[in-house]
C-alpha cells in the first residue's frame, strides 16, 4: 500500500453535507498527492482546455489526514471532482457521489470496480503497476525476466555470498514491505488475498496462506549480507533513498518498487535511462499483477454548468495522459496515450495493468489499503507495523523465521480482534 | 521606592484601603475580564469540558482500556521521558548562563546565538537535526565529521537526535532567562552571606536557588509545555519504522483515534491535560513562592568579579564559547547550505559538496502553495496577536489592579496557568465537530480565533506579573480619574515591554504551530509547518526543496525575535525577577 487513505475521511463525507459549494466560476479539484505528483497533476490541470471558462483550483489533501477522524474538508472548500486512491471509497460513499454513466456490457474490468447498482461511478485516470523489480543493466550479470521466485533467492544467495548485496529496500516506509507481502501472497493464494482484501474472509482463518507467505519473505530477507548497507540501515532508508542506493550509490542491484519509481531515478540518479530495467516481481507460484489506482469521481452536486463532468472527460483522454506519461510514473488504461519514456518500455506493463491477474481478468488492489481498524495502515501502526516488526524480527534480530512468523500472525491475529 | 518584595509575584498592591475608598467600581472589573473569559470559555474550557464528559462515557472504563493498551502506555512512558528531560534542559541553561557571565555585550551575545533557535518550528529543528544525523556519511554531517556508519536515526540513537534538536531550540530560552535573573541576585546578599562564613556551595543552596527559584519556575514551566507538546518534532525527525518507537501520547492519540474510539480518544487526551497541568501547577507554586525582603535600592546588576578569572580560565571560557557557538549556529547553517544545492545534489551529497544553485528554492516555490502559505500564515499570526493584545490586557488589568480580592487572583491565576498549557488534542475534537457544523472549518478567522485563545492564558500571566509592578501611586490616581481607560492605558505603555513580549510570542507560536493548522486547518488554511510537512513525505529526494522552504519559513520570525530580543527578556523576566 501506499500512502492516501486521506479522501476516504476527507474530502467525501462533507463534502455533500457543505451547502456552499465551489466558488463563482472555479472547478475545485481534491487529491492526495504531493510533492512531485501533485506538480504533475498541476501541469495536466494547466493544460485543460476550458480553463478559459472555469478557473481550476487543486488541493492536497496530504498524506495522513485519514487519523483526524474527525476533520472535514471546509464547506467552502467542497471540491467538485475529487481523485480517490482506492474503489472502494466509491462504494463507502456512494452518497456524496454523482453516477458518470449506466454500466455496459463493454465495460472492463477497471470499469467494474467503480460500477455500483448498473451504475459507473468515476474513471481511472492513473494507474499504477506494482508487481516490478527495477535493476542496473550493467549490475546484474544475468538476464532476469524470467526468474521466478526461487531463481530469484537463489540469486540473492550466490552474490550476497560474494560480499556484493543484491538488494536494496526501502523498509522505512511500511507500504514498500506490505507490496512485497502482497505480492507473494497474491502469487501463493489469489482467492485468501481477495478474500482478506473484500472482508469476506479473516487472517485467524488463513494462518497457513499468510504463513506460507511471511516464510517466502523471511528466507530471502534473512539471507546475510541481502541488503546494501546492512538491514538495519534498511530500516532507517526511505522508498526513494533505496532508489538512489541501487541507481546512483550502486550499493544494491535491484530494488522492488511500482512503476513511479521512474522519476525518482531519472531525476535524481545520474544513471541514463537506457541503464534502467525492470522485471517482473518473480512468482512464487502463479503469475499474478498488483495494481494501484488513481480514479476521478465527480462529487454532488455538480454545478448546472457540469463543470466537474467536464473536468473529469478532459481527464479521461489521452491528451491529459500524455503530460504526465512523458515524465513516467504513470500509467493510464486509455490504450491512446502514447508519451510513455520510450526506455520505460511500458508496452508489458501497460498489457499485463490493462488485463489484470492471469485467472479470469481480474484487477487486483492494494491489500494494505483495503485494511480496515486496527490492521489499517499507517507510519508506527497496524499493518505497517506488523511487517515493519517482522523484518526487523527477522533480517535485523535475525530470529527464526518460524518464530517471528508467528509474532506476525499473532499481531494480526490481536489486531483482527481489536485488541 | 517601591519594590519592597524583590521576587514576588503576589499582588502588591494593598486593595483593602482602594476599596473602602472607591466601593462601586467593583463590577469593573469583571467587565475587563469578560472578554478574555469569553474567548478562553468558549474556545477552551467548554471544549475541554466536552472531552471529559466523553471521557467519562463509559463510566471510567474508557480510562481503564486506554491504560490497559500496551502501545499506550509505551507512548505514556516516552511522554514521561520527555517531561523528565525539561530540567535537564533548564540545567544545561543555568549553566551556559554562570559560564556567559551577564555583561552587556555577553547578553547581547546570548540572544543572538542561543536564544534564536526559540523562533525555529519543532517542525524546522526536526528537519535540520534528521539532515545532520543522516545516518549515511555521504549526507549526514556527523557520520562524515566522524568516518562513522552509526545508525543515528535507529532505535536507540533517534533519542540522541530528538533530544539535541529539542535542547537546540529550548536550552537558548532558559540561558537568556536565567543570565537576567543571575544578573539580578543583590550583591549585598551574596556579600553577607560571604561575611557569615558561607562557604560557595552554601551560598548556592541558601542565596542563589532561593534567588533563582522563581525565575526556574517560569523557564521550567515553558519547557514543560514544550515537551508535552511535542508532536511534529517526532513526525519529521524519525523514519516511519522508527515511529513506533517514538511515539508520544500526543501523537498515539493522533494516530490512532479510530482504534481507541472517541472515549478513548477522550480519555487519552483528558490524561495528558491531567499531566500537563499538574507539571504547571508545581511549577506556578515555583513562580509564586516569596522570597525574603531586602531593600530595594541595593538590588542592583553585580558586575563579573574580576579578580576571579585567571587568564587560563578566561581561555576555556573562550574555547567553549566558540564550541557552543558552532553548535548552536551548526543546524541553521546545514538548512541554507542545503538549500543552496539543486535538488538532486541535495539528495545525494551533504551540504559540504556538490554544485550549489537556486534550483531547490524554485522547486520549493513552483507550485505557489508555499507562497500562499507563507501569506496566509502571516496574516493569521498578525491577527491573533492582536486579538490576543486586545483581550489580555484589560484582563491581565483586572488582575493586576482590579480590586479583585487576593484569593480569587490567585485562583484565576492557577486557573490560567492550567489552561495555558492545555494540550489542544484535549479541545480539538469538540472544536472540530462545532466547527464542521458551522461550516467554518478552513475559514481563516476560525483558525485565528483559537490560535489567539490558546495563547490568551499565557499572556494573561505574563502581562499580569509586569502590570502589578508598575508603581501603584501612578495607577491609583488615574483610577479615579472620570476616563475608565486611563488607567489601562498607563498601565500598559508603563509595561510595554511585556506588551510586545506576548505579541511577538503569538506571532511566533501561530507562525510555528504545527498541530492546530493541521488538525483544524485542513488544506486550505495554508499553515506553513503544515505545507512543509507534507511535502516531506520522501525526505531524501525532496531535502533541497524542504530546505529551501525552510529557510525562507524561518526567517521571518527569526529576524523578528532578533530584532526584540532585548526587550523580549525584559518582558519575559518583569515580574519574576525585577
Amino acid at each position: 500500500m501506499r500512502r492516501r487513505d486521506a479522501i476516504r475521511l476527507l474530502a467525501l463525507p462533507a463534502l455533500a453535507a457543505a451547502g456552499c459549494g465551489a466558488g463563482r466560476g472555479t472547478i475545485r479539484v481534491a487529491v492526495v498527492w504531493s510533492g512531485s505528483e501533485f506538480t504533475q497533476f498541476r501541469r495536466v490541470l494547466r493544460a485543460f482546455p476550458s480553463r478559459d471558462r472555469w478557473d481550476v483550483s487543486v488541493l492536497s489533501a496530504g498524506d495522513d489526514i485519514a487519523a483526524l477522524l474527525g476533520n472535514r474538508v471546509a464547506g467552502s472548500a467542497a471540491p467538485n471532482v475529487a481523485l480517490v486512491p482506492r474503489p472502494q471509497l466509491v462504494r463507502e460513499h456512494l452518497r456524496q457521489l454523482m453516477p458518470l454513466r449506466a454500466a455496459s456490457p463493454d465495460d472492463t474490468a477497471w470499469d467494474r470496480l467503480l460500477t455500483v447498482d448498473g451504475q459507473v461511478y468515476g474513471t481511472w485516470f492513473k494507474v499504477a503497476h506494482k508487481s516490478m523489480v527495477w535493476y542496473r543493466r550493467d549490475g546484474l550479470g544475468v538476464d532476469p525476466s524470467h526468474w521466478e521466485w526461487n531463481d530469484w533467492v537463489a540469486y540473492c544467495h550466490d552474490r550476497a555470498g560474494q560480499g556484493r548485496p543484491p538488494l536494496a529496500i526501502g523498509a522505512a516506509d511500511g507500504w514498500v514491505l506490505t507490496d512485497w507481502f502482497e505480492n507473494v501472497l497474491l502469487s501463493l493464494a489469489p482467492a485468501v488475498y481477495r478474500g482478506l482484501a473484500s472482508g469476506a474472509r479473516q487472517w485467524r482463518n488463513e494462518h497457513p496462506a499468510v504463513m506460507a507467505a511471511l516464510t517466502r519473505l523471511g528466507e530471502l530477507w534473512q539471507i546475510p549480507g541481502v541488503f546494501a548497507g546492512g538491514a538495519e540501515r534498511a530500516l532507517l532508508t526511505q522508498f526513494d533513498q533505496s532508489l538512489l542506493d541501487v541507481f546512483e550509490h550502486r550499493g544494491g542491484a535491484m530494488v522492488a518498487g511500482s512503476d513511479f519509481a521512474w522519476p525518482f531515478i531519472t531525476q535524481y540518479t545520474n544513471v541514463r535511462p537506457e541503464e534502467i530495467g525492470w522485471f517482473h516481481f518473480p512468482h512464487v507460484a502463479r503469475p499474478a499483477v498488483l495494481v494501484g489506482g488513481d480514479a476521478a469521481v465527480l462529487v454532488r452536486p455538480d454545478d448546472k454548468d457540469g463543470r466537474g463532468r467536464h473536468l473529469i472527460d478532459w481527464l479521461r483522454t489521452a491528451q491529459a495522459a500524455d503530460i504526465w506519461a512523458r515524465t513516467g510514473g504513470f500509467l493510464s488504461i486509455n490504450q491512446q496515450t502514447s508519451g510513455y519514456p520510450p526506455a520505460l518500455l511500458a508496452e508489458p506493463l501497460l498489457n499485463e495493468v490493462r488485463v489484470g491477474s492471469g485467472d479470469g481478468g481480474e484487477v487486483t488492489f492494494d491489500l494494505s489499503d483495503q485494511l480496515g481498524g486496527r490492521l489499517s495502515g499507517g507510519e508506527g501502526r497496524g499493518s505497517f507495523k506488523i511487517f515493519k516488526d517482522f523484518f526487523a524480527d527477522v533480517a535485523v534480530r535475525r530470529i527464526d523465521v518460524g518464530r517471528a512468523v508467528q509474532r506476525a500472525l499473532t499481531a494480526f491475529d490481536a489486531a483482527e480482534a481489536g485488541i | 521606592m517601591t519594590d519592597e518584595l524583590l521576587f514576588e509575584v503576589a499582588p502588591r498592591p494593598d486593595t483593602r484601603s482602594v476599596i473602602s475608598r472607591r466601593p462601586p467600581l467593583r463590577w469593573r472589573p469583571l467587565l475587563l475580564l469578560t472578554p478574555a473569559a469569553v474567548l478562553v470559555g468558549l474556545v477552551l474550557v467548554l471544549p475541554l469540558l466536552a472531552t471529559i464528559v466523553v471521557s467519562l462515557g463509559n463510566g471510567g472504563g474508557h480510562y481503564l482500556d486506554v491504560l490497559r493498551d500496551p502501545a499506550v502506555r509505551h507512548a505514556f512512558r516516552n511522554s514521561f521521558g520527555w517531561l523528565a528531560f525539561a530540567p535537564v534542559v533548564c540545567l544545561a541553561g543555568l549553566a551556559l548562563a554562570r559560564l556567559a557571565g551577564s555583561g552587556r555585550r555577553s547578553r547581547a551575545f546570548v540572544i543572538g546565538v542561543f536564544a534564536a533557535p526559540v523562533a525555529v518550528s519543532a517542525l524546522v529543528s526536526g528537519m535540520a537535526f534528521r539532515l545532520i544525523f543522516d545516518p549515511r556519511p555521504e549526507r549526514g554531517t556527523v557520520n562524515a565529521l566522524l568516518h562513522t556508519e552509526l545508525p543515528f536515526l535507529g532505535s536507540g540513537w533517534i533519542w540522541v537526535v530528538l533530544g539535541s534538536a529539542f535542547a537546540w531550540q529550548w536550552v537558548g530560552l532558559a540561558v537568556v532567562v536565567f543570565q537576567a535573573g543571575l544578573g539580578e541576585i543583590p550583591r549585598d546578599l551574596l556579600r553577607v552571606a560571604r561575611a557569615f562564613g558561607a562557604g560557595r556551595m552554601r551560598r548556592l543552596t541558601s542565596v542563589i536557588v532561593p534567588a533563582l527559584l522563581p525565575v526556574a519556575a517560569l523557564v521550567l514551566l515553558i519547557v514543560l509545555v514544550a515537551t508535552a507538546r511535542n508532536f511534529e518534532m517526532v513526525l519529521i525527525t524519525a523514519p516511519g519504522s522508527i515511529q513506533d518507537k517514538v511515539d508520544v501520547v500526543g501523537v498515539h492519540w493522533w494516530r490512532s483515534r479510530g482504534d481507541l474510539g472517541d472515549g478513548g480518544a477522550a480519555a487519552l487526551a483528558v490524561l495528558l491535560f491531567l499531566i500537563v497541568g499538574a507539571a504547571a501547577l508545581a511549577c506556578l507554586w515555583g513562580l509564586s513562592r516569596e522570597w525574603p525582603s531586602t531593600p530595594a535600592t541595593t538590588s542592583r546588576p553585580s558586575p563579573p568579579d574580576p579578580a576571579a578569572a585567571s587568564a587560563r580560565r578566561r581561555w576555556a571560557v573562550r574555547l567553549l564559547t566558540v564550541a557552543a557557538v558552532v553548535f548552536w549556529v551548526m543546524p541553521l547553517l546545514v538548512l541554507v547550505f542545503t538549500a543552496v544545492h539543486p535538488p538532486r545534489a541535495a539528495a545525494l551529497t551533504g551540504w559540504w559538496h556538490g554544485d550549489l544553485g537556486l534550483d531547490s528554492f524554485r522547486e520549493a516555490f513552483a507550485g505557489g502553495e508555499l507562497t500562499k502559505a507563507l501569506v496566509n500564515t502571516g496574516v493569521r499570526a498578525l491577527e491573533a496577536a492582536a486579538l490576543l493584545l486586545v483581550v489580555a490586557v484589560p484582563a491581565a488589568y483586572a488582575l493586576a489592579w482590579g480590586g479583585l480580592s487576593r484569593r480569587s487572583v490567585r485562583g484565576l491565576i492557577a486557573v490560567a496557568a492550567v489552561l495555558a498549557v492545555t494540550p489542544p488534542q484535549a479541545v480539538i475534537v469538540a472544536l472540530g465537530y462545532v466547527f464542521d457544523h458551522l461550516r467554518l472549518i478552513g475559514a481563516p478567522t476560525s483558525l485565528t480565533i483559537v490560535q489567539a485563545a490558546l495563547g490568551v492564558p499565557l499572556a494573561v500571566l505574563l502581562l499580569r506579573n509586569a502590570f502589578a509592578l508598575v508603581p501603584s501611586d501612578e495607577v491609583r490616581h488615574r483610577q479615579l480619574e472620570p476616563e475608565p481607560t486611563s488607567a489601562l492605558l498607563a498601565v500598559a505603555s508603563r509595561s510595554w515591554p511585556a506588551v510586545l513580549t506576548v505579541a511577538v510570542l503569538e506571532f511566533v507560536l501561530v507562525w510555528n504551530d504545527f498541530l492546530v493548522g493541521l488538525l483544524l486547518g485542513g488544506p486550505e488554511s495554508g499553515q506553513i509547518t503544515v505545507v512543509l510537512y507534507e511535502q516531506s513525505r520522501y525526505f531524501t529526494t525532496t531535502s533541497g526543496a524542504l530546505a529551501a522552504g525552510a529557510v525562507v519559513s524561518v526567517a521571518i520570525p527569526l529576524v523578528l525575535v532578533l530584532a526584540t530580543g532585548k526587550w523580549l527578556v525584559r518582558g519575559l523576566t518583569e515580574g519574576v525577577t525585577r
